[in-house]
């Protein structure tokens, strides 16, 4: 009986899951079948197929966009972005997390209140702030803000995580008489894993697709990265559809190949379980 | 053990360079964008102040901001119930043992959150349309579909609906990473145990699942509420925020502001009202999510 | 052996020309230039204009290299607003007429070009009458690059098969509309997701019943004036009767277009711009389109006042380069570049009696010269005239009244409403 009701709730279950796939996966589709088109055929019948598969947009968007050298503006600043925030944020969320101190409600509160702004009220100011810096146009003039940005949520998530593992942990640890340092680098970081692939895949894909900030700090083609170059498919009258998609497209890739490999990670120590020893 | 967490210097040394980066850099922005609220600017020439003066204009004259305070709370609301469950029950569905073709179907279920906004917004505008997309699809069984995004007969807009649905689809992904990371955390064993002493998988998702990830649940719902107070990409590229500001939301009313009325003044004095916004529900989640603490 | 010396020679000399002459020379001075199209990426044929015009900035040897910034028109003025903030201004950039160009000019950011104009006659290349909207405080403080008309666009094979002629009147206009439309076409296309399209129907339609946006911003007229009411009462004989395309509400600019480009509608109310997408490789009307100016309404209105928007360039205050910018401005304004602006992009030049060579420019154009050179009065598109509130609430009274959630009357006390709060402050 029990083998019975088993198979129909795995039925049921891959069932809805197949269908979540299909309702995810048709618009992506769609995206690609808008990047095969031509313009005219986007706007008169957008959903249907190509009629001929124009691959030349995707050169085309590749030369004329830039998206080549966007590619790897992006990469740089991103990742520099990344490494820089979970190194700083986790080393804080660990403090304000784990360690006792007095004041460690009040940092983590400034830190969270960063979250809580809206990006378009300060981003005149900072870009003031910065233009005295002489920090604009360059990858410093976009890690920077996006290091910023990305400080308040990594510092929450991580302190969640490193709330995760379980106090006796910590406890035998100390017993065995582990520094802080070695507590921190040894112990809660590795077990916080998850964690860190969590939040390194967040923060990468929110700094990919950043706009703003990167359109206003930055002018010129060497330092811009692919959601600026993007615009550069939309004229005052007119869209670049076609182009602009395959640019999406070929933007698109990159990330799908890094966030699967982190996210993969954080699968994988589903079978491994957390307390070890 | 005590004396190891205490370590003066270490807690110095693991949070002054994050603290540090941040202050140097987000510090005097935010106090510009807090004094500004109390003046007038146009972004040229000299701030005036003007004391409380955009908050009594924002709390008595401006129709706009009501509408834009009540859909941004829809838009929480419905994120939350939406995305959080969703997400959750994902997570668990493709946590559970033995689930095949898991990482397939995790990386397409985020793909969503990979793309950017424009795009989809570009996207489901076409699917919105009056004349294609799904009123099309109805159409071949004689229904004649609704305006979409430009239909404003009910209080809440059939657009901030649709808008709310696109953004679920976009961002659910991102909640069921962050409860699979956590249910990664719960150690096989308890599940193992639920399984001998006879629990099925739906009472051990209940007993044991749902207690364990309450953690997470509360930072993601935080997280969850902060994002749908902000919330602007989409309802920007899909309405931008009409017809007749009934699809406004608190954030594209302060980007009309500041960029399109040249009101920066007034715009900060919106933005507090965000952040205002966001403590409170911050510490409401707080008081009704209740996690021990050490 | 002399044969050998002179080869390394002019190898040496070649191999320097090629590492020396390339792009810029190294003393060169940079004109910082902000434009709101990327030109690099464009196939506006606009924008290869005006990168036609950097290039031979850049060409000539005059110390000088162009820096372009480009940024999409949508984030054009946040990103101008930042520079201007942070005191990093271009030296020369684009600003779009009326309230934007006055906001600028108020903030001190603008050069009054008025004796610059006057050296050398420059002043007398153009066309006075499109400075009178980029003057502030009686000083000229932009100059226009291309110009385009709000026009009918009209389809002349639909409006033979429904045996429609050339409206002048508005009982005619109606007329022919519903011909268009029992001969099984859409009449109108127009968007109803991008309220300044529908914005440039309703401009018209208030200006011909009276309702001049120059006489607002006077301060000679009121918005409540009948003029308006009765505007939003013409709109709704259109709406009624179901002149716009099916589904007109879910359109955008695009989408709009491209009805029109492919033969599937009778008219279209735009901007003249649109003639470069009539000629475009997806148009299917390229030779059977043909415009005619929005039609009287009563006996005391005149079909010959235009809506003219230009396209405008400016120079900072306080740039350095101040020559460089005026030699840039003369090559853009000059005879081969506005040349080009008519015959190749389909815009109205800014210069008075230029040559064009009307057979290899798109033939709408022809048409459109012809029938303003009869032109009495013009006015800007409201939304930019007006102050950018007050704009932006016409456009959206215009769309409420065409979605019937409010009536002419409301509509427009909604924007006076909104213009008294305004001015206020």
């Amino acid at each position: 009986m029990k083998k019975r009701q088993l198979h129909f709730g795995r039925t049921v279950k891959y069932l809805l899951l197949t269908i979540l796939v299909l309702i995810y996966i048709i618009p992506l589709l769609w995206v690609v079948f808008v990047s095969l088109k031509t313009n005219g055929e986007v706007m008169a019948q957008p959903w249907s197929l190509p009629k001929t598969l124009h691959f030349e947009n995707y050169a085309s968007a590749w030369v004329a966009g830039g998206i080549g050298r966007a590619t790897l503006n992006s990469a740089i600043v991103c990742t520099i972005t990344l490494v820089v925030s979970i190194l700083l944020g986790s080393m804080a969320a660990f403090s304000i997390s784990v360690m006792r101190w007095k004041h460690s409600g009040k940092v983590l509160s400034m830190f969270l209140f960063g979250m809580m702004v809206p990006v378009h009220c300060i981003l005149i100011p900072l870009f003031v702030f910065f233009v005295k810096l002489r920090l604009t146009d360059s990858y410093l003039g976009m890690i920077l803000p996006y290091t910023a940005f990305a400080l308040p949520m990594t510092i929450y998530l991580m302190g969640g995580f490193f709330t995760g593992i379980p106090w006796e942990v910590y406890e035998a640890a100390c017993i065995d008489g582990c520094s802080v340092y070695r507590l921190f680098w040894e112990i809660a970081f590795p077990l916080a894993r998850d964690g860190i692939f969590v939040v390194s895949l967040m923060t990468f894909v929110g700094n990919w697709n950043e706009l703003l900030v990167a359109m206003v700090f930055t002018s010129s083609p060497g330092v811009q990265t692919i959601p600026v170059r993007l615009t550069a498919f939309v004229s005052p009258y007119a869209t670049d559809y076609v182009r602009m998609f395959a640019a999406i497209v070929l933007a698109m890739l990159p990330t799908i190949v890094v966030y699967s490999a982190f996210s993969n990670k954080i699968v994988a120590g589903l079978t491994a379980g957390a307390v070890k020893g | 053990m005590n004396k190891v967490l205490r370590n003066k210097r270490a807690i110095f040394i693991f949070t002054a360079p994050a603290a540090a980066m941040f202050l140097a850099i987000m510090l005097i922005p935010i106090v510009c964008a807090i004094a500004l609220a109390f003046c007038d600017w146009n972004s040229i020439g000299m701030p005036r102040f003007i004391g409380a003066g955009n908050f009594v204009e924002m709390f008595t004259k401006d129709k706009t901001m009501g509408i834009a305070v009540r859909n941004s709370l829809f838009i929480v609301v419905f994120s939350l119930v939406t995305q959080q469950t969703a997400g959750l029950l994902i997570a668990a569905a493709l946590s559970a043992r033995g689930t095949r073709l898991r990482n397939f179907f995790k990386n397409i279920y985020y793909m969503p959150c990979v793309i950017s906004s424009s795009a989809l917004a570009l996207l489901f505008s076409f699917l919105f349309n009056p004349n294609m997309g799904i009123n099309a699809l109805l159409r071949i069984f004689g229904i004649e579909g609704p305006l979409w995004l430009m239909d404003v007969s009910w209080k809440i807009p059939l657009g901030l609906w649709a808008i709310g649905f696109v953004a679920t689809w976009q961002y659910t992904g991102s909640s069921m990473m962050l409860y699979m990371a956590a249910i990664a955390g719960i150690p096989d064993t308890y599940y193992d145990a639920a399984e001998i002493d006879g629990a099925g998988r739906v009472q051990s998702f209940f007993l044991i699942t749902l207690p364990l990830v309450k953690p997470m649940a509360k930072i993601s719902i935080t997280m969850s509420c902060i994002g749908s107070l902000k919330f602007f990409d989409l309802i920007y590229n899909m309405t931008k925020g009409g017809p007749s500001h009934q699809t406004e939301v608190m954030a594209s009313h302060l980007y009309n502001s500041a960029f399109g009325n040249m009101r920066f003044g007034y715009a900060s004095a919106i933005s507090i009202t965000i952040m205002v916004m966001c403590v409170a529900v911050s510490a409401l989640v707080n008081v009704l999510i209740k996690v021990e603490d050490r | 052996m002399k044969k050998k010396a002179l080869a390394c020679i002019l190898a040496a000399v070649m191999l320097s020309g090629i590492f020396g002459g390339c792009g810029s020379k190294p003393a060169d001075k940079t004109l910082k230039v902000f434009y709101w199209d990327d030109l690099e990426t464009s196939t506006d044929l606009t924008t290869q204009q005006f990168k036609a015009a950097v290039d031979k900035f850049n060409e000539a040897d005059n110390g000088y290299q162009i820096e372009m910034t480009t940024s999409d028109i949508s984030n054009y003025y946040i990103k101008l607003n930042a520079l201007v903030a942070a005191d990093d201004m271009p030296d020369v950039f684009m600003c779009h007429p009326g309230n934007l160009m006055r906001n600028a000019a108020e903030s001190g950011v603008l050069m009054e070009l008025d004796d610059i104009l006057k050296k050398d006659g420059w002043y007398d290349t153009f066309n006075p009458a499109y400075f009178d909207s980029l003057k502030y405080g009686g000083k000229i403080v932009g100059l226009p690059v291309e110009a385009a008309s709000a026009c009918v666009f009209y389809n002349k094979d639909i409006f033979a098969a429904a045996g429609a002629e050339i409206p002048t009147t508005w009982e005619e206009f109606l007329d022919v509309c519903q011909k268009i439309r029992d001969a099984g076409y859409a009449p109108i296309v127009t968007s109803g997701t991008e309220d300044w399209v529908i914005g440039i129907l309703g401009g018209y339609l208030s200006d011909r019943n009276g309702g001049s946006v120059n006489a607002i911003v006077d301060g000679t007229l009121e918005w409540t004036d009948s003029s308006f009411v009765e505007a939003g009462n013409c709109l709704l004989e259109l709406v009624d009767n179901g002149y716009f395309q099916d589904g007109y509400l879910g359109d955008s600019n695009g989408q709009m277009t491209t009805k029109f480009i492919t033969g599937q509608a009778g008219m279209m109310v735009t901007g003249s711009w649109a003639i470069s997408d009539i000629n475009g490789v997806e148009s299917t009307v390229a030779d059977i389109a043909g415009v005619f100016p929005f039609p009287a309404i009563g006996g005391a209105s005149d079909a010959n006042r235009w809506i003219i928007k230009t396209d405008n360039i400016c120079i900072d205050h306080d740039t350095e380069n101040l020559d460089a910018a005026v030699e840039f401005l003369k090559i853009l304004t000059g005879e081969e570049i506005q040349r080009n602006f008519a015959e190749i992009a389909g815009r109205l030049p800014i210069l008075r009696n230029l040559e064009i060579n009307y057979d290899k420019a798109p033939v709408q154009l022809k048409e459109l010269s012809d029938y303003m050179a009869d032109m009495t009065g013009s006015f800007g598109y409201f939304n930019e005239t007006l102050s950018s509130e007050t704009g932006s609430e016409f456009n959206n009274a215009i769309l409420t009244i065409a979605l019937k959630q409010a009536t002419p009357e409301d509509a427009f006390m909604r924007v006076k409403e909104v213009s008294d709060e305004e001015k206020a402050r």
